[in-house]
């Protein structure tokens, strides 16, 4: 291997370079330096070596701290916290229309421990695409299937999936149904502008991206999302 | 996809919140059926019907009026359940017994007045 040989006759020459004196150079003759004579090594022409950064010493080091810092970013982001932005109609007034940035903790995938009014990302069952909505019902959990309306009354927006026959109207009408095992019941804030459990019926809880903590207008505001479900006696916030 | 869900009228409510997800009767701690008047606490939570009044203008405001939506957070011997008793709270429902429960007291009669509408108040965001 003639091409290593330059290279370790530098590094042997280096590390000659580091333990020489400059009042005692070394002789062919004499044995080596006694260690009180020692002083800290002197590069050539003052060359300082140490002075670039250590982990850009070796290119495959730079490699692999990149590679750690991505490997490390990814386990943050799919099972630590993730920030993405957010549009739409649905979750008006909590969520605006545009601009906002949703902070989301995936600590809470898969419908860990959320409860019935957290704000909750999932994968759309009907789609491709990553949907923010209300949870009003878990596994077990009893629901209105429709849209209360005006007089306590309903509009009907769930009988599309065969789940119900009943027309609901009226005081204390409406259909509801058991949450299935497995499952949660998830509904938009914005009640006439949200495709969500009314429309598509019960999301397995396997498609919980995550808890939505906050809501960050770009480096202006963060607003904390809180769980508004309050004992009827305490007092409501609006 | 989810499993066929029966859907039932909220008249039954009281007495098919007495049926858990397993098929089996809930009981209490005591060993009594749920009463969703007796044994579970009302809670309540504020979702919108929003507008836009004026969508051909940019920039128009949006108009939201809040639709209240009302729970009962039930206790039984496995833990803790929710009902929705939006369409139930503060009708005559909720003071009949159902037919496994026996419901008592009248105490949440004035919550139906509540319950929508009532508070129509017009919030601009």
């Amino acid at each position: 291997m003639p091409y290593l040989m330059p290279i370790l006759r530098g590094l042997l020459r280096s590390s000659r370079l580091r333990f020489t004196t400059k009042s005692t150079p070394p002789s062919p003759s004499s044995a080596a330096p006694p260690p009180s004579k020692l002083s800290p090594p002197i590069p050539p022409n003052n060359e300082t070596p140490r002075n670039a950064p250590s982990w850009l010493g070796h290119p495959f080091r730079v490699a692999l701290h990149t590679l750690k810092f991505v490997a490390f970013a990814h386990l943050i982001w799919e099972y630590g916290i993730s920030m993405s932005p957010a549009s739409g109609p649905s979750m008006l007034p909590t969520f605006e229309v545009l601009g906002e940035w949703l902070l989301v903790s995936k600590l809470h995938r898969f419908g860990r421990g959320i409860t019935v009014g957290d704000v909750v990302a999932y994968n759309i069952p009907i789609n491709e695409e990553v949907g923010v909505k209300r949870v009003l019902g878990l596994p077990g959990d009893y629901v209105l299937m429709d849209t209360p309306g005006e007089g306590g009354g309903v509009m009907g927006m769930g009988m599309g999936m065969g789940m119900g026959t009943g027309t609901g109207t009226g005081t204390g009408g409406g259909n509801m149904i058991q949450v299935p095992q497995g499952h949660c019941w998830i509904v938009g804030d914005n009640l006439v502008a949200s495709r969500d459990s009314r429309y598509f019926g019960p999301v397995p809880l396997a498609l919980i991206r995550g808890k939505v903590i906050a809501a960050v207008r770009p480096w202006s505001e963060i607003k904390w999302i809180i769980n508004p479900l309050r004992n009827a006696d305490q007092p409501t916030e609006t | 996809m989810a499993p066929p869900c029966p859907a039932f009228p909220t008249q039954k409510l009281p007495a098919l919140a007495q049926i858990g997800p397993d098929g089996r009767v809930r009981k209490t701690e005591d060993g009594r059926r749920i009463d969703l008047l007796r044994d579970c606490e009302l809670f309540g939570l504020l979702q919108y019907e929003c507008v836009v009044p004026r969508p051909e203008l940019v920039g128009s405001p949006v108009q939201c009026w809040p639709v209240q939506r009302w729970f009962r957070r039930c206790q039984d011997k496995k833990g803790s359940f929710t009902a929705e008793t939006t369409t139930w709270e503060g009708t005559a429902l909720a003071t009949t017994p159902g037919e496994l429960g026996t419901a008592e007291g009248d105490g949440v009669q004035h919550l139906g007045a509540v319950s929508h509408g009532a508070a129509k108040n017009a919030k601009s965001v």
